[in-house]
């Protein structure tokens, strides 16, 4: 079998899949992903219009003051701004990430106190102890070089990136849960430069 | 818009069963890779400026779908409890049968490691050449015809054995 023929019979199989998912709805959910990403963006770009838009929000009936999970902004031409208000929709950051160029995997997950998660998982791995520690998965190979984020903990979590810190080759994990310790719940994350690899990127 | 909206149709009518049956070089079914490949198309179109502007567009759904792909094993991971986590490894074998299409041919594929299957997708499904595939996968050309000729020649030693069964008397 030549790479001619090989490549008929690998192709030949799948001649009558089809996808046949309507334009429209294509469109629609294409609509609703953008206007997500336009109020996003308006979030992040001046507190002082945040601040006002919440304030709106809490005087019109029916408005809500819930901001979006995360925001990315452009700082600048090099840099944006991640801005992690709770964890959730880890995949679509990865999406906004990976569009602003930068490989990114990021994981958000809950920690089962008082012990170790299965050390086999891809999830993020925490000790649930007086100060929790976020690990990288044994998939990264961590880069030296730090990525910025704001002092202490808490909400929300934010981070500063320069685009030009990621040259080709290279990738961000983030990673972030929350730790319940003695009824309290507190947040562990970090933000690491990795070595662009599929097992680690998942990419 | 609507001149961006026209584009976009015959894009998408033209690319989009390419599409699916490359995002099928990953463990799936069917109905899942629809689901996939059509997310990957809506993505496309929240943010058609920028895409159609890529080298190849096609290959940027593609590799969103098998990005989504990868997200969605993971969601899937996170709903199994911890008492219950499997290795890794344990998932990327894993997978449902891919529907009505031939189960030597996928299990074949879904076997490759993974960026051989990301190189058979945009090679062999999206008949892109190697100059974009390479650009793509921001790898060298000559690595994309190293995974090329190491995939060709997996599929080769598993397909070939059928090929001898179907021409027998």
């Amino acid at each position: 079998m030549n790479d001619d023929e090989l490549m008929t019979a690998v192709r030949e199989p799948l001649a009558d899949v089809h996808l046949t998912t309507p334009l429209d709805e294509i469109t629609r959910r294409g609509k609703t992903l953008r206007n997500r990403r336009r109020l996003r963006g308006v979030t992040g770009v001046t507190a002082v219009a945040g601040a006002i838009a919440v304030a709106a929000a809490l005087l019109v009936p029916g408005g809500t003051s819930t901001p979006p999970p995360w925001t990315v902004t452009k700082v600048s031409d090099d840099t944006i701004k991640v801005t992690i208000n709770d964890l959730k929709d880890p995949e679509g950051l990865e999406q906004e990430l990976r569009a602003d160029g930068i490989p990114a995997r990021v994981e958000f997950g809950v920690t089962r106190p008082p012990r170790k998660l299965n050390p086999h998982s891809r999830a993020v791995e925490i000790w649930v102890g007086k100060h929790p520690v976020p690990l990288l998965p044994s998939t990264c190979h961590q880069l030296p070089g730090e990525v910025l984020h704001n002092p202490g903990s808490g909400w929300p979590m934010l981070y500063t990136i320069r685009t030009s810190d990621f040259p080709k080759g290279t990738g961000l994990f983030i990673g972030a849960a929350e730790a319940i310790e003695h009824g309290h719940t507190g947040v562990a994350a970090m933000a690491s430069r990795v070595v662009a690899t599929p097992k680690c990127l998942g990419s | 818009v609507r001149h961006d909206r026209t584009d976009f149709a015959a894009f998408y009518t033209e690319s989009r069963d390419d599409c699916l049956r490359a995002a099928l070089v990953r463990p799936t079914d069917l109905d899942k890779a629809q689901e996939l490949v059509a997310e990957a198309y809506a993505r496309a179109w929240a943010r058609w400026r920028k895409v159609s502007q890529h080298p190849a567009p096609r290959a940027w759904v593609v590799r969103t779908a098998l990005n989504a792909h990868t997200s969605w094993w993971r969601r899937r991971r996170r709903e199994v409890p911890a008492s219950d986590h499997e290795p890794a490894t344990a998932v990327l074998t894993g997978g449902e049968p891919a529907g009505p299409v031939d189960p030597a041919i996928m299990a074949a594929l879904q076997r490759l490691p993974a960026r051989q299957r990301e190189v058979v997708a945009l090679r062999i499904f999206l008949d892109l050449d190697t100059a974009h595939t390479a650009e793509v996968l921001g790898i060298a050309p000559g690595t994309v015809t190293a995974h090329l000729a190491r995939a060709m020649a997996a599929l080769r030693e598993e397909l070939a054995p059928l090929g001898r069964q179907e021409t027998r008397p």
